[in-house]
């Protein structure tokens, strides 16, 4: 990670990540084609909503590419402040409610007590979690019944917030599979054929600026992807 | 004519089912392991396949396809995100594995799969 300037290997996530983001636009930008096309040629009425879905997904996935380059290429340090774990994982789950929706996906948050604040710059950890979020909720989202859940829960070594689901299996290889394909293959999760999952790619790139590592994590029994943050124990007195 | 359509994104799926629907019967899968099951219970006149596809991926398919005596000769329809030259300039590996036609899905309307699907009569009838 650098900050201050794009050095030759940011570069090189950066062409990687976009060329993950511009392989990922395919598929919302196909169906928006497609549907237009079956309304001009079968005089069938434009279905608004999913239009409107598969047009927000892809704009969420540029914001978040957006919001990584502009971290990523910062002269400064990030600015830091207090935040709730769990009001960031609601706020996000919220956003990404009518997604969910759209991809007959039931989306919960799950979140077992109270928990001290966390000092980390809040608008790359809910851009990491939307990015997280949207690629979960597209994968599993081709399922008769899917359902993601945004949980937090406490470990030994510190709070691990993150996506999960029961309908995707994610081990330890084949994320670090998943990681090494970034921007040069398109199928980088063997559990879904039928999306990039650049959103992972993102996710994990986004959380890399907080100096925190995407891992893959278990919670109530499913499989999912989250990252360890160590409450401030100063806060954790007030 | 009963078209097998190997796509496993259920949206582009049900797009797909919508335009070749009006004169067709079309059996819906979304991976290898059910093409086979779905092949073993009904022959289809042709199948329209994406080569991208979890676990086994498509052309696996093909060759497991093609080692059956029954399902030797059913034309197969790629239509795929894999933009491979392989496909579209060696003429001998798409006639051997009964490719009839290479189609790259992001230039590729729904007009122009219809048309790939009803030239297939007349291709076998000649």
């Amino acid at each position: 990670m650098s900050h201050g300037f794009i050095d030759e290997t940011s570069s090189v996530e950066s062409e990687q990540l976009l060329s993950a983001v511009a392989e990922h636009l395919r598929r919302p930008l196909l169906y928006i084609r497609q549907e237009a096309e079956l309304a001009q040629n079968l005089d069938k009425k434009l279905s608004a909503e999913s239009i409107h879905i598969s047009a927000d997904s892809g704009l969420k996935l540029i914001e978040h590419y957006l919001t990584w380059q502009r971290f990523a290429s910062s002269a400064q340090n990030h600015q830091t402040a207090q935040v709730g774990l769990t009001a960031v994982m609601q706020n996000v789950s919220n956003e990404l409610r009518s997604i969910a929706k759209g991809s007959q996906t039931e989306l919960t948050l799950r979140s077992s007590g109270k928990y001290a604040p966390v000092i980390v710059n809040s608008e790359l950890l809910k851009s990491g979690m939307s990015a997280l979020g949207l690629a979960f909720i597209e994968a599993a989202g081709e399922k008769q019944y899917s359902k993601v859940v945004f949980g937090v829960h406490r470990s030994r070594w510190g709070l691990v917030a993150g996506v999960y689901s029961p309908q995707l299996s994610i081990r330890a290889d084949s994320f670090l599979r998943h990681k090494n394909l970034v921007g040069s293959a398109r199928q980088l999760l063997p559990t879904s054929s039928h999306t990039t999952m650049s959103g992972v790619a993102l996710a994990d790139a986004l959380f890399d600026q907080l100096s925190v590592k995407l891992r893959p994590s278990k919670h109530k029994g499913m499989d999912g992807l989250a990252i360890t943050l160590t409450p401030s124990p100063q806060l954790s007195l007030l | 004519m009963n078209i097998l359509l190997i796509e496993p994104d259920k949206t582009l799926a049900a797009q797909y089912s919508k335009i070749l629907d009006t004169q067709n019967v079309i059996t819906l899968v979304s991976d290898a392991q059910e093409a086979i099951s779905a092949i073993d219970d009904n022959l289809p006149d042709v199948i329209v396949l994406e080569l991208l596809l979890g676990n086994h991926n498509g052309l696996e398919f093909v060759y497991e396809l093609r080692s059956y005596a029954d399902s030797q000769h059913i034309p197969i329809i790629l239509q795929t995100y894999v933009d491979h030259p392989q496909f579209t300039s060696d003429e001998t590996l798409m006639k051997d594995l009964g490719i009839v036609e290479y189609l790259y899905k992001p230039a590729t309307t729904l007009k122009q799969l219809k048309k790939a699907i009803d030239r297939i009569p007349a291709k076998r009838q000649s």
